[in-house]
This record gives C-alpha cells, structure tokens and sequence, in this order.
C-alpha cells in the first residue's frame, strides 16, 4: 500500500535520512521504532508531504506521492495524527473534528462522520463544546486520533501516541488501534515506546541514525526486546 | 470632572479604542499564520489616504466612492505584499520575514514620495464628520459615533467570519498550528493569501477613518498607526485577537483620558504618559492581559 524508495532526506546542510527504504502493506500495522533524532519524524513529514525528500520516492497504492502537497495526500486516503496530539488550542472538540473533516464540503457527509466517531469516542461527544485543552492528556489523545479519523483515511500515520500518557492510557491507545485495524485500517506506527508496539504490530521497522537497520515480523523483534533497546534505543522507554 | 464630560470622553475612548483596535486585529492576524510582523501594515494606512485622496480631492469622486476604493485598494497591497514579499520567503527565517515587511515599508513610502508628494498634504473632509450631536447635556461628536458604529460593523462581521465559516474555523486552527492545520487539509498559500486580504480590508477601513480623523495624508503617516496597533497587541497578548481587541481598547482609553485630562502643559506628552501605562500593564502582565496559563505548556 505504501513504498518508501531509496529515500535521502534532510535540513540544511545535513541528510537525516539515508536510503530508507519500507513498505507498508493493506491491514497492517507497521511500527518504525528509533530513538530520539533517529529520523522517525522526517520520515513522517516525507510521507505526509510537510518535506521533500532529496532522492527517492514514496509510493502509495501504486501511485507516486512524493512531491504533492499535504492535501492532496489527505484526500488520496494518508491522515497523520502528530507527535504530542497538537489539538487546536482555543478551538472547541467539536471544531477540532470539524477541523479534521477540512476536506469534505458536504454537511451532511461530515455529520455521518461525526457521528462515528462519536459512536467510538463517546467522551468526545460529551465534551464537544469544551475547549479542547481543556481535555485530559488521554482524552486529547483520543481528540487527534479522532481528528485524523474524520478525513475517513485508509492510510493512518501516527507520530508516538504513546508519549506522555500514563501506562494505563498507553494500553487504552493501542486497544484502540486495533480495534481500527480490525476495521480494515492500515497503519505506520512511530514509536520510541518498543514494547507496547511491538505488542500489537504486525511487522516493525528499527531506524537508527537516519537508516533502516532491522526488519521483520513484530515476533522475532520482540524476542529481540532487550537487545533492540540497548543497541538501538539508547535508553530504556 | 462632570460626569457628563466623563461619559463624553468615555464614548471618545471606546470610539478611538475600536479603531485601534481595527488596526490591531489586521496586525494579529496575519502575526496569527505567519508569526511575523507586517510592518507595512502601516503603510496600507498611508495607501488609503492617497487613494481617497487621488479620486476625491483630485477627480471629486464621491467621497464615499474614494473611500471604498482607497479599502479595496489596501486590500489589494496586502494580497500583493503577501505574494511579492513574504510568499518566496516562506522557509526563511523570522529575522528575513520582519526584514522583507521593513522593505515593503520603505518601497511604498518612497514611491509614495517620488510619484506624488514628499509633503503631507491635506483632504477636505465631509462636513457630516464635524458634526456634533447634542442629546440633553451630552456633547458628542459625529466622527465619533460614526467611527464606533463602523468599528464594531467590521469587528462583527469578522467575528462572524472566524466563528461560523469554514475558512473562518481554519484560520483560527491556523493561528494555533500552522503544521498541522496542513496536515488536515487546509492549503498553505490560501491560507496565508486570506489572512492577508482581511488584514488589507481591516487597515483600509481602518486606514479610512484614521485619515477622516487627522484629515492629512503624508508619506510616512503609516508609522503612527502600526505603532497604535502593535502597542495594542502587545497589551492584549501577542498573537491573540482577542488580546488586539482589548489591548486597542485600553490603549484608546489611556489616549483620550490623558488628553483630557493631564494639565495642559503636560499634553504635548500624552503619548509618553499612554506608554508609561502600557509599561506598567506589562510589568504585572509581561505575555499580555488576555495570556493564559495553559498556553504556557505547549
């Protein structure tokens, strides 16, 4: 479903990426585990079209993206929900999803979307009118992942869900994304946080230093556990 | 002080307030998407004051006419400001942008300067302004009520825009993350161009009253406004409209009452006295009055 060619990437002066190559296919969920500076979020802003990658090419369903623009990748079917939630501030829940459906004009389009997201985020629909700061840090976790679920993607990118929530929130996030996969979503999961994605992905990427190094089904890198975090992760998440 | 001199001036001060107040929110919100400064937001002030000058006092086009073409014509700058001067310049530094608005600045200035006049020059304004309305005991003048009733027009409709349009939703997500309102969609340039175009409007009309009110144009008159305007911000908390909105008011406030009533040798220093007040609000306020806590922790 999506191809990451031979990318080399980077600001300035410097590349931050080199030669990434990866894959995701259709049902999965993928994991791109690295530590902090290894790459992970360039890569993201490559897929998204925030960043033009120097040399390579991204690949989705068949079709060239890299070079488009955030839109029209959107509307192709790619949704990001960024690192650390970055809700709108100062916007109400309800604007925050309204936000997120951007692309869709039809009124009554965006209210059947509103209204499963609310079938799945009941909180949120309590809290419409409230401020989206003032949401818990697991609800407005809840509030981006829903966010990006408004523009109806079929690819999902999710930049570290899991930093900041406490271990019982993370588990509640990753429930979630499963139960999004057994919707027929596919996923790219970003993560510093090895062992809960390790836990439900299917295959998993480990990035160091701008460079894919490992690679393989979510089994063997979980038997690899340890040794993953003290030569790739640096330190213990 | 009579209280009917008191609530007199306090009508002043709301009028001159929502005027800074015009000026402020076309400031805040292009600082809102591009976080820079627009310098020459100013001198889309002095770009209405020509061309009402060029259609009225030079072709006796109906003066409302002049006025709604020195707007669009402000309007018209901003768009083309965005485009020329701050739209190649999109990954450039802060410094590079507030340098570039500095630029814009001076080029409208000194073509101001070599194609029309370096001297100021003054515009015949409609007797209706001069007015003064006398209800009971209460002496106000028309240039007042008009400029108030206008103002608050204009900051309504914008409200309007922000809260109930879908462009309006997606420039307010836009003053909080510009990144990510990208990633939901919103087209970069689209957003930049309409932040700037109602900028342009609010300094036209803006720009309109001010020239109605000091009944001069010059080439440089832009750099009073923009520093109404930026005072105005950085009372009410940079970034914030709201904050624009209520920095414009106080700091109209402190104009017309210490005009009023600081004694009369100490009046050529009202500005100094407004700013020494403003001194004052940010020492026990240094982000601005409207800043809150939260927003600390982004």
């Amino acid at each position: 479903m999506l191809n990451v060619k031979k990318i080399t990437a980077g600001y300035g002066a410097a590349d931050v990426l080199h030669d990434v190559q990866m894959n995701v296919e259709k049902g999965e969920i993928v994991a791109l585990l690295g530590a902090n500076g290894a790459g992970k979020s360039t890569l993201l802003k490559i897929i998204t079209g925030l960043l033009q990658p120097r040399q390579g090419s991204v690949w989705f369903e068949d079709q060239q993206i890299s070079g488009e623009r955030p839109e029209d990748l959107l509307r192709k079917g790619i949704a990001c929900v960024p690192e650390r939630r970055r809700i709108f501030a100062g916007l109400t829940v309800l604007e925050n999803l309204q936000m997120g459906a951007y692309i869709e004009r039809s009124k009554d389009v965006i209210e059947e979307k509103l209204t499963a997201v609310y079938e799945r985020f009941p909180v949120l629909k309590e809290r419409s009118r409230q401020q989206g700061e003032t949401l818990s840090g697991g609800e407005q976790q809840q509030l981006a992942i829903a966010r990006a679920l408004m523009s109806q993607p079929r690819l999902l990118l999710l930049d570290e869900p899991s930093i900041g929530l406490a271990p019982n929130l993370v588990h509640s996030v990753m429930d979630l994304l499963c139960d999004l996969r057994d919707d027929g979503l596919t996923m790219l999961l970003v993560e510093q946080n090895i062992h809960d994605a390790l836990e439900i992905a299917d295959r998993a990427y480990v990035i160091a230093s701008g460079s894919i190094e490992i690679e393989g089904s979510a089994e063997e890198l979980r038997e690899k556990g340890l040794e993953l975090e003290q030569t790739y992760l640096g330190e213990i998440s | 002080m009579t209280a009917e001199l008191f609530i007199q001036q306090l009508i002043n001060a709301i009028s001159l307030g929502s005027l800074y107040a015009l000026l402020a929110l076309g400031l805040a919100i292009v600082y809102g998407v591009l976080k820079v400064l627009n310098f020459a937001h100013g001198d889309l002030v002095a770009v209405t004051g020509y061309i009402m000058w060029f259609f009225w006092m030079k072709y006796e086009i109906p003066f409302a006419f002049a006025v709604i073409a020195g707007i669009l014509g402000a309007t018209g700058i901003s768009i083309l400001t965005e485009l020329i001067a701050f739209r190649p310049l999109r990954k450039a530094s802060y410094a590079v942008k507030l340098i570039s608005s500095l630029a814009v600045s001076i080029i409208i200035q000194n073509l101001i300067r070599m194609f029309i006049d370096p001297r100021p020059r003054g515009l015949r304004i409609p007797a209706v302004f001069d007015k003064v309305i006398t209800v009971g005991s209460f002496h106000i003048g028309a240039l007042s009520i008009i400029t108030l009733l206008i103002s608050l027009t204009a900051m309504g409709i914008l409200l309007y825009f922000l809260l109930r349009t879908r462009w309006g939703l997606a420039l307010r997500a836009a003053a909080v993350d510009f990144e990510v309102t990208r990633l939901v969609g919103v087209p970069a340039n689209r957003t930049i161009s309409l932040a700037f175009a109602i900028s342009g409007l609010l300094a036209g009309i803006g720009g309109a009253l001010w020239v109605i009110r000091t009944g001069g144009i010059a080439p440089a008159m832009g750099l009073n406004p923009i520093i109404k305007a930026f005072v105005s911000n950085v009372i009410g908390g940079l970034g914030s409209l709201t904050g624009a909105v209520v920095g414009g008011l106080i700091f109209g406030f402190f104009d017309i009452f210490f005009k009023a009533f600081l004694p009369g040798g100490a009046r050529p220093f009202v500005d100094a006295f407004a700013l020494t007040a403003v001194v004052i609000i940010l020492f026990f306020k240094p982000q601005g009055i409207m800043f809150k806590k939260e927003e600390k922790l982004k």
